[in-house]
């Protein structure tokens, strides 16, 4: 009798392995396919956390005057399109939210932006954002085109991705990369960029 | 009798389950650490210019070369000529960039002779993620359209000698060479999904 209850309790502990096994699978599964949409916004996976707001701290690193500038003229669109003056704010800490950084890099490009993730939460960690602009690919813009890469960079910041609309409907949208953005009509960020801002939670 | 007939069947049944479950269990250990360990790398994203068609590729390009991905010869941190640590003695950060060597069977330049191995730059995916850029694989028969990089034009470059090469706007730069003769185009911004080689060195 004592052995019948014995390998009865093994045959529902080995039933109990095997659910919480296809519980982990089933997380894993739903982590791993991505959320389409069919949207001219898109959402990189990561994000500033909920106590951060209302101020986003960040710091330029001795960089030259034209892309501080871009960098600003950047941080006051998106402050005026997301309705605040606060959202981006600088800090004479050395531990800002966003460091910005400009030099001339190897990789081909105007700007890039990397970022640090937890991945539990979907928030960055650590030494958060970095932002750099090269001062050599960006030279031939004009200071509007310099200021709409940097409008870019800070989408990516916020946490949006990248689009593949251009300015025809249902963009404009900064969040798409290269020069046609460039021609739209209007400064950035454009309405799709701020749904794809609120859509953050921000 | 009945009893034991049953206690026997379940601990037959017991006894076969429990090394698949374990097997299973130790397969999902593996795969989330897998996981894991690519979720936990930063993550990188950049705004450059794209090129619809060959010949605007062509037009901005220092070179244009056929050939075959060889090993990872370096790896470095990109800094734009920043040195490794701020004034507050913090490190500072870099675009962590890989340097594989490039067997070069065609090139549109004399500048590069057919049998050359050139140094050729890429973002290191094994350090950061990256939603818009694909991986160089040693092996791989590619068409690359070049940016020729100086130690002037890149101070980090330095420690890899006078030519290194790095494919113009990422993947819009790299083409892969099919068993044909063609070139598809790792970008979805190239208009065209097959070129022939002709119609790229004319």
């Amino acid at each position: 009798m004592r052995s019948n209850r014995s390998e009865t309790g093994e045959a529902l502990s080995s039933r109990a392995l095997l659910m919480t096994m296809l519980l982990v699978v089933a997380v894993l599964v739903a982590w791993l396919i991505p959320a389409s949409y069919a949207l001219a916004w898109t959402h990189h996976g990561c994000q500033f956390d909920d106590a951060q707001p209302p101020s986003i701290t960040y710091k330029k690193r001795s960089m030259e005057s034209a892309y501080s500038t871009a960098a600003s003229t950047a941080m006051s669109w998106w402050n005026s399109e997301t309705g605040s003056t606060t959202w981006f704010a600088w800090t004479s800490s050395n531990d800002p939210n966003i460091d910005i950084y400009d030099g001339i890099y190897s990789w081909s490009g105007w700007a890039k932006v990397t970022w640090s993730c937890w991945w539990a939460t979907d928030t960055y960690v650590g030494d958060e954002v970095q932002m750099y602009y090269d001062t050599d690919a960006m030279d031939g813009l004009t200071s509007t085109e310099k200021a709409i890469v940097a409008t870019h960079e800070f989408g990516h910041a916020y946490g949006l991705g990248h689009s593949s609309f251009g300015c025809s409907a249902p963009g404009p949208v900064v969040m798409k990369t290269g020069s046609s953005k460039f021609s739209c009509s209007g400064t950035p960020p454009w309405t799709n960029d701020v749904d794809g801002w609120e859509a953050l939670g921000y | 009798m009945d009893g034991k007939l049953l206690a026997t069947r379940k601990a037959v049944r017991v006894s076969h389950v429990r090394p698949v479950l374990v097997l299973l269990l130790v397969a999902g250990l593996i795969l989330s650490v897998l996981i894991l360990k690519d979720a936990l790398k930063p993550s990188f994203a950049a705004d450059y210019p794209d090129y619809a068609t060959v010949d605007a590729l062509r037009a901005v390009s220092d070179a244009i070369v056929v050939g075959q991905v060889g090993e990872s010869i370096g790896k470095f941190e990109d800094r734009g000529g920043d040195p490794e640590f701020d004034e507050f003695g913090d490190p500072i950060p870099g675009i962590p960039m890989e340097v594989f060597a490039f067997n070069v069977s065609r090139a549109s330049t004399s500048e590069i002779a057919v049998g050359d191995t050139i140094p050729v730059l890429w973002v290191d995916l094994d350090a950061v993620n990256s939603d818009d850029l694909t991986r160089l694989h040693p092996g791989d028969e590619l068409v690359l359209f070049l940016e020729h990089l100086t130690p002037a034009s890149a101070p980090d470059l330095a420690k890899f000698g006078d030519e290194v090469w790095v494919p113009v706007s990422g993947d819009n730069g790299v083409m892969d060479v099919g068993s044909d003769g063609s070139a598809s185009p790792r970008s979805s911004v190239v208009e065209k999904a097959v070129i022939d080689l002709r119609d790229i060195f004319g």
